[in-house]
Protein backbone atom coordinates (compact mmCIF):
# COMPACT_ATOMS: atom_id res chain seq x y z
CA UNK A 1 0.00 0.00 0.00
CA UNK A 2 0.75 3.24 -0.90
CA UNK A 3 2.68 5.71 1.50
CA UNK A 4 0.41 8.82 -0.17
CA UNK A 5 -2.58 6.66 0.22
CA UNK A 6 -2.27 5.53 4.01
CA UNK A 7 -1.93 9.20 4.84
CA UNK A 8 -4.93 9.61 3.53
CA UNK A 9 -6.48 7.09 5.43
CA UNK A 10 -8.73 8.12 8.45
CA UNK A 11 -7.29 5.81 12.18
CA UNK A 12 -10.70 3.11 11.65
CA UNK A 13 -9.86 2.63 7.78
CA UNK A 14 -6.73 1.62 8.77
CA UNK A 15 -7.71 -0.15 11.39
CA UNK A 16 -9.61 -2.43 8.88
CA UNK A 17 -6.85 -2.75 6.62
CA UNK A 18 -4.53 -3.80 8.92
CA UNK A 19 -6.88 -6.83 9.95
CA UNK A 20 -7.56 -7.91 6.55
CA UNK A 21 -3.69 -7.89 6.13
CA UNK A 22 -3.52 -10.26 9.16
CA UNK A 23 -6.74 -12.25 7.75
CA UNK A 24 -4.53 -12.51 4.40
CA UNK A 25 -1.35 -13.56 6.29
CA UNK A 26 -3.16 -16.09 8.33
CA UNK A 27 -4.68 -17.82 4.14
CA UNK A 28 -0.86 -17.33 3.57
CA UNK A 29 0.35 -19.28 6.23
CA UNK A 30 -2.66 -21.94 5.66
CA UNK A 31 -1.54 -22.04 2.11
CA UNK A 32 2.43 -22.18 2.44
CA UNK A 33 2.85 -19.44 0.79
CA UNK A 34 5.78 -17.66 2.43
CA UNK A 35 7.00 -15.07 -0.02
CA UNK A 36 3.37 -13.48 0.12
CA UNK A 37 3.10 -13.72 3.94
CA UNK A 38 6.14 -11.54 3.63
CA UNK A 39 4.76 -8.75 1.26
CA UNK A 40 1.83 -8.47 3.49
CA UNK A 41 4.32 -8.24 6.16
CA UNK A 42 6.00 -5.38 4.45
CA UNK A 43 2.62 -3.41 4.09
CA UNK A 44 1.29 -4.10 8.00
CA UNK A 45 5.00 -2.80 9.16
CA UNK A 46 4.01 0.48 6.47
CA UNK A 47 0.27 0.90 8.24
CA UNK A 48 1.81 0.37 11.65
CA UNK A 49 4.53 3.23 10.83
CA UNK A 50 1.63 5.39 9.76
CA UNK A 51 -0.25 5.22 13.12
CA UNK A 52 3.12 5.57 14.66
CA UNK A 53 3.53 8.60 12.90
CA UNK A 54 0.44 10.04 13.64
CA UNK A 55 -0.54 12.69 16.77
CA UNK A 56 -0.22 11.04 19.50
CA UNK A 57 0.86 7.64 18.52
CA UNK A 58 -2.34 5.97 17.05
CA UNK A 59 -1.35 2.15 17.14
CA UNK A 60 -3.11 2.16 20.18
CA UNK A 61 -6.30 1.82 18.23
CA UNK A 62 -5.63 -1.42 17.27
CA UNK A 63 -6.20 -3.41 20.71
CA UNK A 64 -10.05 -3.17 19.54
CA UNK A 65 -8.30 -6.35 17.72
CA UNK A 66 -7.50 -7.68 20.57
CA UNK A 67 -10.54 -9.63 20.34
CA UNK A 68 -10.59 -10.19 16.82
CA UNK A 69 -11.74 -14.03 15.45
CA UNK A 70 -8.80 -14.60 13.28
CA UNK A 71 -5.75 -15.76 15.61
CA UNK A 72 -3.00 -13.72 13.19
CA UNK A 73 -5.09 -10.76 13.27
CA UNK A 74 -4.51 -10.57 17.26
CA UNK A 75 -0.82 -12.05 17.58
CA UNK A 76 -0.25 -8.88 14.90
CA UNK A 77 -2.61 -6.37 17.50
CA UNK A 78 -0.46 -7.62 19.98
CA UNK A 79 2.71 -7.47 18.86
CA UNK A 80 2.08 -4.01 17.47
CA UNK A 81 0.65 -2.56 20.67
CA UNK A 82 3.67 -3.77 22.61
CA UNK A 83 4.72 -0.17 22.82
CA UNK A 84 2.06 1.53 23.89
CA UNK A 85 0.27 -0.64 26.03
CA UNK A 86 3.26 -3.24 26.82
CA UNK A 87 0.65 -5.27 29.69
CA UNK A 88 -2.40 -5.97 28.23
CA UNK A 89 -0.14 -6.56 24.67
CA UNK A 90 2.10 -8.94 26.55
CA UNK A 91 -0.81 -11.07 28.19
CA UNK A 92 -2.66 -11.53 24.52
CA UNK A 93 0.62 -12.78 23.53
CA UNK A 94 0.69 -15.07 26.14
CA UNK A 95 -2.96 -16.20 25.35
CA UNK A 96 -1.75 -17.21 22.45
CA UNK A 97 0.81 -18.59 23.64
CA UNK A 98 -1.07 -21.10 25.72
CA UNK A 99 -3.70 -21.63 22.87
CA UNK A 100 -1.16 -23.58 21.64
CA UNK A 101 -2.64 -22.75 17.86
CA UNK A 102 -0.14 -23.47 14.99
CA UNK A 103 1.79 -21.22 13.97
CA UNK A 104 1.01 -18.27 15.63
CA UNK A 105 1.10 -19.61 19.00
CA UNK A 106 4.59 -20.66 18.20
CA UNK A 107 5.17 -17.05 17.01
CA UNK A 108 3.70 -15.51 20.41
CA UNK A 109 5.93 -18.16 21.99
CA UNK A 110 9.30 -17.10 20.37
CA UNK A 111 8.06 -13.62 20.78
CA UNK A 112 7.72 -13.63 24.26
CA UNK A 113 11.42 -15.19 24.96
CA UNK A 114 13.11 -12.04 22.67
CA UNK A 115 11.08 -9.92 25.18
CA UNK A 116 12.30 -11.63 28.28
CA UNK A 117 16.03 -11.72 27.67
CA UNK A 118 16.03 -8.19 26.11
CA UNK A 119 16.51 -9.25 22.68
CA UNK A 120 13.50 -7.63 21.35
CA UNK A 121 12.53 -3.61 22.78
CA UNK A 122 9.49 -3.09 21.14
CA UNK A 123 9.44 0.92 19.96
CA UNK B 1 -36.92 -33.37 21.53
CA UNK B 2 -34.35 -30.98 23.22
CA UNK B 3 -34.45 -27.64 21.48
CA UNK B 4 -31.41 -25.64 22.40
CA UNK B 5 -31.65 -22.03 23.30
CA UNK B 6 -28.72 -19.65 23.82
CA UNK B 7 -30.43 -18.58 26.88
CA UNK B 8 -31.16 -21.71 28.48
CA UNK B 9 -29.55 -21.51 32.24
CA UNK B 10 -29.43 -25.51 32.26
CA UNK B 11 -27.44 -25.58 29.21
CA UNK B 12 -24.85 -27.97 28.87
CA UNK B 13 -22.04 -26.72 26.18
CA UNK B 14 -21.06 -30.54 25.68
CA UNK B 15 -24.77 -31.25 24.21
CA UNK B 16 -24.90 -28.17 21.85
CA UNK B 17 -21.51 -29.41 20.61
CA UNK B 18 -23.65 -32.88 20.08
CA UNK B 19 -26.20 -31.08 18.18
CA UNK B 20 -23.88 -29.14 15.92
CA UNK B 21 -22.18 -32.54 15.15
CA UNK B 22 -25.52 -34.43 14.69
CA UNK B 23 -26.16 -31.64 11.43
CA UNK B 24 -22.07 -32.12 10.04
CA UNK B 25 -23.19 -36.02 10.82
CA UNK B 26 -26.41 -35.44 8.83
CA UNK B 27 -24.70 -33.89 5.76
CA UNK B 28 -21.55 -36.62 5.62
CA UNK B 29 -24.33 -39.64 5.75
CA UNK B 30 -25.99 -37.86 2.53
CA UNK B 31 -22.41 -37.78 1.28
CA UNK B 32 -21.26 -41.43 1.38
CA UNK B 33 -25.15 -42.82 0.54
CA UNK B 34 -24.48 -40.42 -3.31
CA UNK B 35 -20.77 -42.02 -3.05
CA UNK B 36 -22.19 -45.35 -2.86
CA UNK B 37 -24.77 -45.19 -5.25
CA UNK B 38 -21.74 -43.74 -8.01
CA UNK B 39 -19.64 -46.89 -6.83
CA UNK B 40 -22.33 -49.26 -7.20
CA UNK B 41 -23.15 -47.87 -11.20
CA UNK B 42 -19.79 -47.61 -12.24
CA UNK B 43 -19.49 -51.16 -10.89
CA UNK B 44 -22.35 -52.53 -13.00
CA UNK B 45 -20.19 -53.34 -16.11
CA UNK B 46 -18.42 -55.77 -13.95
CA UNK B 47 -18.44 -59.19 -15.55
CA UNK B 48 -17.26 -62.15 -13.31
CA UNK B 49 -17.19 -64.64 -16.28
CA UNK B 50 -14.98 -62.30 -18.29
CA UNK B 51 -12.22 -64.63 -19.23
CA UNK B 52 -8.43 -63.97 -17.38
CA UNK B 53 -4.76 -64.94 -19.02
CA UNK B 54 -4.21 -68.36 -18.08
CA UNK B 55 -1.48 -69.03 -14.90
CA UNK B 56 1.92 -69.26 -15.49
CA UNK B 57 1.69 -67.44 -19.11
CA UNK B 58 3.59 -63.88 -19.31
CA UNK B 59 0.28 -61.27 -17.65
CA UNK B 60 -1.25 -64.79 -15.61
CA UNK B 61 -4.57 -63.04 -13.89
CA UNK B 62 -5.12 -60.53 -15.62
CA UNK B 63 -8.60 -59.79 -17.48
CA UNK B 64 -8.82 -60.68 -21.17
CA UNK B 65 -10.72 -57.93 -23.76
CA UNK B 66 -12.42 -58.62 -26.86
CA UNK B 67 -10.53 -60.65 -29.68
CA UNK B 68 -7.99 -62.73 -26.53
CA UNK B 69 -6.06 -59.50 -26.31
CA UNK B 70 -4.73 -58.91 -22.61
CA UNK B 71 -6.39 -55.97 -20.91
CA UNK B 72 -2.70 -54.61 -20.24
CA UNK B 73 -0.01 -54.04 -22.43
CA UNK B 74 2.62 -56.99 -22.22
CA UNK B 75 5.39 -54.43 -21.87
CA UNK B 76 3.27 -52.82 -18.35
CA UNK B 77 5.88 -52.63 -15.90
CA UNK B 78 4.75 -51.68 -12.01
CA UNK B 79 6.26 -48.52 -11.34
CA UNK B 80 9.73 -48.56 -8.83
CA UNK B 81 10.02 -45.83 -5.87
CA UNK B 82 13.26 -43.90 -5.30
CA UNK B 83 13.89 -45.19 -1.72
CA UNK B 84 13.18 -42.88 0.76
CA UNK B 85 11.90 -42.34 4.33
CA UNK B 86 10.16 -45.75 5.34
CA UNK B 87 6.49 -46.04 4.61
CA UNK B 88 4.34 -48.32 6.32
CA UNK B 89 2.38 -50.96 4.24
CA UNK B 90 -1.09 -49.97 3.17
CA UNK B 91 -3.82 -50.07 5.93
CA UNK B 92 -6.43 -53.19 5.41
CA UNK B 93 -9.51 -54.00 7.13
CA UNK B 94 -8.82 -55.82 10.35
CA UNK B 95 -5.44 -53.64 10.87
CA UNK B 96 -5.21 -51.68 14.00
CA UNK B 97 -6.35 -47.78 13.62
CA UNK B 98 -3.46 -45.69 12.09
CA UNK B 99 -4.32 -42.46 13.72
CA UNK B 100 -5.50 -42.74 17.29
CA UNK B 101 -6.08 -39.28 19.66
CA UNK B 102 -5.20 -38.72 23.25
CA UNK B 103 -8.03 -36.72 25.27
CA UNK B 104 -5.63 -33.89 27.31
CA UNK B 105 -6.55 -32.88 30.36
CA UNK B 106 -7.74 -29.42 30.41
CA UNK B 107 -5.41 -26.65 31.48
CA UNK B 108 -4.77 -23.45 31.83
CA UNK B 109 -5.09 -21.31 28.49
CA UNK B 110 -7.20 -23.98 26.97
CA UNK B 111 -9.83 -22.24 25.03
CA UNK B 112 -7.51 -19.40 24.98
CA UNK B 113 -7.96 -19.05 21.24
CA UNK B 114 -10.63 -17.93 18.86
CA UNK B 115 -13.77 -20.47 18.02
CA UNK B 116 -12.56 -23.69 16.07
CA UNK B 117 -13.22 -23.14 12.79
CA UNK B 118 -15.03 -25.95 10.26
CA UNK B 119 -12.26 -28.79 9.96
CA UNK B 120 -10.61 -28.76 6.53
CA UNK B 121 -12.33 -30.48 3.59
CA UNK B 122 -10.66 -34.10 2.84
CA UNK B 123 -11.40 -35.54 -0.36
CA UNK B 124 -11.62 -38.99 -0.28
CA UNK B 125 -8.77 -39.57 -3.91
CA UNK B 126 -5.37 -38.17 -3.50
CA UNK B 127 -4.92 -34.90 -5.25
CA UNK B 128 -3.06 -35.29 -8.39
CA UNK B 129 0.18 -33.27 -6.87
CA UNK B 130 2.17 -33.80 -3.94
CA UNK B 131 2.23 -30.56 -3.24
CA UNK B 132 -1.70 -30.52 -3.06
CA UNK B 133 -1.56 -33.90 -0.95
CA UNK B 134 1.01 -32.31 1.48
CA UNK B 135 -1.01 -29.17 2.13
CA UNK B 136 -4.42 -31.67 2.55
CA UNK B 137 -2.76 -33.27 5.69
CA UNK B 138 -1.17 -30.29 7.11
CA UNK B 139 -4.79 -29.11 7.54
CA UNK B 140 -6.07 -31.87 8.45
CA UNK B 141 -3.33 -32.09 11.34
CA UNK B 142 -2.96 -28.57 12.52
CA UNK B 143 -6.87 -28.92 13.03
CA UNK B 144 -6.53 -32.03 14.72
CA UNK B 145 -4.28 -30.09 17.52
CA UNK B 146 -6.06 -27.62 17.63
CA UNK B 147 -9.40 -29.16 18.57
CA UNK B 148 -7.58 -31.17 20.86
CA UNK B 149 -5.91 -27.87 22.47
CA UNK B 150 -9.10 -26.38 22.68
CA UNK B 151 -10.96 -29.41 24.36
CA UNK B 152 -12.77 -30.70 21.47
CA UNK B 153 -12.42 -34.42 21.18
CA UNK B 154 -15.53 -35.60 20.34
CA UNK B 155 -15.08 -33.54 16.92
CA UNK B 156 -11.20 -34.63 16.49
CA UNK B 157 -12.64 -38.49 16.97
CA UNK B 158 -15.40 -37.66 14.39
CA UNK B 159 -12.41 -36.11 12.12
CA UNK B 160 -10.17 -38.62 12.37
CA UNK B 161 -13.59 -41.16 11.20
CA UNK B 162 -13.66 -38.60 8.55
CA UNK B 163 -9.31 -39.60 7.94
CA UNK B 164 -10.15 -42.97 7.77
CA UNK B 165 -12.25 -42.36 4.83
CA UNK B 166 -9.32 -41.33 3.09
CA UNK B 167 -7.38 -44.15 2.56
CA UNK B 168 -4.55 -42.33 0.90
CA UNK B 169 -3.99 -40.51 4.15
CA UNK B 170 -3.89 -43.38 6.09
CA UNK B 171 -1.52 -45.64 3.81
CA UNK B 172 0.84 -42.94 3.50
CA UNK B 173 0.28 -40.09 5.86
CA UNK B 174 -1.16 -41.28 8.81
CA UNK B 175 2.39 -41.34 10.27
CA UNK B 176 2.76 -37.87 9.37
CA UNK B 177 -0.27 -36.74 11.66
CA UNK B 178 0.84 -39.48 14.39
CA UNK B 179 4.37 -37.75 14.75
CA UNK B 180 3.03 -33.75 14.44
CA UNK B 181 0.35 -34.80 17.52
CA UNK B 182 3.22 -36.16 19.76
CA UNK B 183 4.14 -34.55 22.74
CA UNK B 184 7.22 -32.85 23.55
CA UNK B 185 10.50 -34.90 24.28
CA UNK B 186 13.69 -34.17 26.09
CA UNK B 187 16.60 -33.16 23.68
CA UNK B 188 18.39 -36.65 24.18
CA UNK B 189 15.44 -38.69 23.37
CA UNK B 190 15.22 -36.32 19.79
CA UNK B 191 19.32 -37.30 19.07
CA UNK B 192 18.94 -40.92 19.85
CA UNK B 193 16.36 -41.49 17.60
CA UNK B 194 18.24 -39.69 14.58
CA UNK B 195 19.49 -43.33 14.04
CA UNK B 196 16.03 -44.76 13.78
CA UNK B 197 14.49 -43.91 10.64
CA UNK B 198 10.77 -43.22 10.95
CA UNK B 199 7.98 -43.17 8.86
CA UNK B 200 6.30 -39.34 9.18
CA UNK B 201 9.56 -37.61 10.62
CA UNK B 202 12.95 -35.58 9.22
CA UNK B 203 16.12 -35.52 11.06
CA UNK B 204 16.82 -31.90 11.65
CA UNK B 205 19.40 -29.72 12.11
CA UNK B 206 19.43 -27.86 15.65
CA UNK B 207 21.64 -25.31 13.53
CA UNK B 208 20.58 -24.62 10.21
CA UNK B 209 22.52 -27.04 7.88
CA UNK B 210 22.67 -24.52 4.38
CA UNK B 211 23.09 -21.10 6.89
CA UNK B 212 25.88 -23.05 8.33
CA UNK B 213 27.21 -24.31 5.87
CA UNK B 214 27.31 -20.95 3.34
CA UNK B 215 28.43 -19.43 7.09
CA UNK B 216 31.69 -21.54 6.97
CA UNK B 217 31.25 -23.39 10.25
CA UNK B 218 32.75 -27.15 9.52
CA UNK B 219 30.64 -30.24 8.19
CA UNK B 220 31.84 -31.92 11.52
CA UNK B 221 29.52 -29.24 13.55
CA UNK B 222 26.94 -29.06 11.23
CA UNK B 223 26.58 -32.80 10.90
CA UNK B 224 27.59 -33.67 14.21
CA UNK B 225 25.55 -35.97 16.98
CA UNK B 226 24.90 -32.90 18.84
CA UNK B 227 23.28 -30.70 16.52
CA UNK B 228 20.61 -33.64 14.97
CA UNK B 229 17.40 -34.38 16.01
CA UNK B 230 14.31 -36.33 15.14
CA UNK B 231 11.28 -34.66 14.81
CA UNK B 232 7.82 -34.48 13.01
CA UNK B 233 8.19 -33.94 9.15
CA UNK B 234 5.26 -31.45 9.74
CA UNK B 235 7.11 -29.80 12.27
CA UNK B 236 10.45 -29.69 10.50
CA UNK B 237 8.46 -28.24 7.67
CA UNK B 238 6.63 -25.11 10.25
CA UNK B 239 10.31 -24.56 11.78
CA UNK B 240 11.66 -23.95 8.10
CA UNK B 241 8.46 -21.25 7.41
CA UNK B 242 9.43 -19.72 10.69
CA UNK B 243 12.82 -19.17 9.60
CA UNK B 244 11.53 -17.60 6.26
CA UNK B 245 9.42 -14.97 7.72
CA UNK B 246 10.29 -11.91 9.12
CA UNK B 247 9.31 -10.85 12.94
CA UNK B 248 9.44 -8.00 14.76
CA UNK B 249 11.59 -9.58 17.32
CA UNK B 250 14.41 -9.75 14.90
CA UNK B 251 14.20 -6.23 13.62
CA UNK B 252 11.95 -6.90 11.00
CA UNK B 253 14.28 -9.26 9.04
CA UNK B 254 13.64 -13.22 9.00
CA UNK B 255 15.59 -15.53 11.63
CA UNK B 256 17.21 -16.64 8.99
CA UNK B 257 18.56 -12.88 7.79
CA UNK B 258 19.43 -12.51 11.38
CA UNK B 259 21.36 -15.09 12.29
CA UNK B 260 23.80 -14.39 9.33
CA UNK B 261 26.21 -12.88 11.10
CA UNK B 262 25.83 -14.69 14.13
CA UNK B 263 28.16 -17.44 16.08
CA UNK B 264 27.02 -21.05 16.75
CA UNK B 265 26.24 -20.48 20.10
CA UNK B 266 23.87 -17.94 19.10
CA UNK B 267 22.25 -20.11 16.34
CA UNK B 268 21.87 -22.98 18.45
CA UNK B 269 20.26 -20.84 21.51
CA UNK B 270 17.47 -20.05 18.83
CA UNK B 271 17.47 -23.52 17.14
CA UNK B 272 16.64 -24.81 20.37
CA UNK B 273 14.21 -21.84 21.54
CA UNK B 274 12.40 -22.54 18.22
CA UNK B 275 11.94 -26.18 19.10
CA UNK B 276 10.48 -25.77 22.75
CA UNK B 277 8.34 -22.97 21.21
CA UNK B 278 7.22 -25.59 18.28
CA UNK B 279 6.24 -27.96 20.89
CA UNK B 280 8.90 -29.95 20.00
CA UNK B 281 11.29 -29.92 22.61
CA UNK B 282 10.54 -30.10 26.50
CA UNK B 283 11.39 -26.70 28.00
Amino acid sequence: MKKRILNEMRTNELVDAYAQIGILQYSALDDGKISKYNRLYDEKRAIEEEMKARPGDERRALMVLYGYPNMQVRLNAATATLAVAPEPARRLLEEIYASGWPPQAYDAGMRLSALDDGTFKPK
Amino acid sequence: MYRWRSNDPVFDPDLRELLEIRAALAELSFLVKTLRLREAVRKANFNPHQPRVPRNNPGGGQWVGPGGIAVLPVAFRPRTRRPRSPQLPPWQEGDPPRITITPRVPEIGDNGGPPLEEPPPVPRAAPPSAQDRTQVVKRAAGWLLRALRAGFSLRARLFVGVLEGAKWIIDVYSPYIMAYLEPPKTLAELQAAVKTPEAGTDVHHIVEQTAAAEAGFPPEMIEGPENLVRISRLKHWEISGWYQRPNEEYGGLSPRGFLKDKNWAERQRVGLEALVKHGVLKP
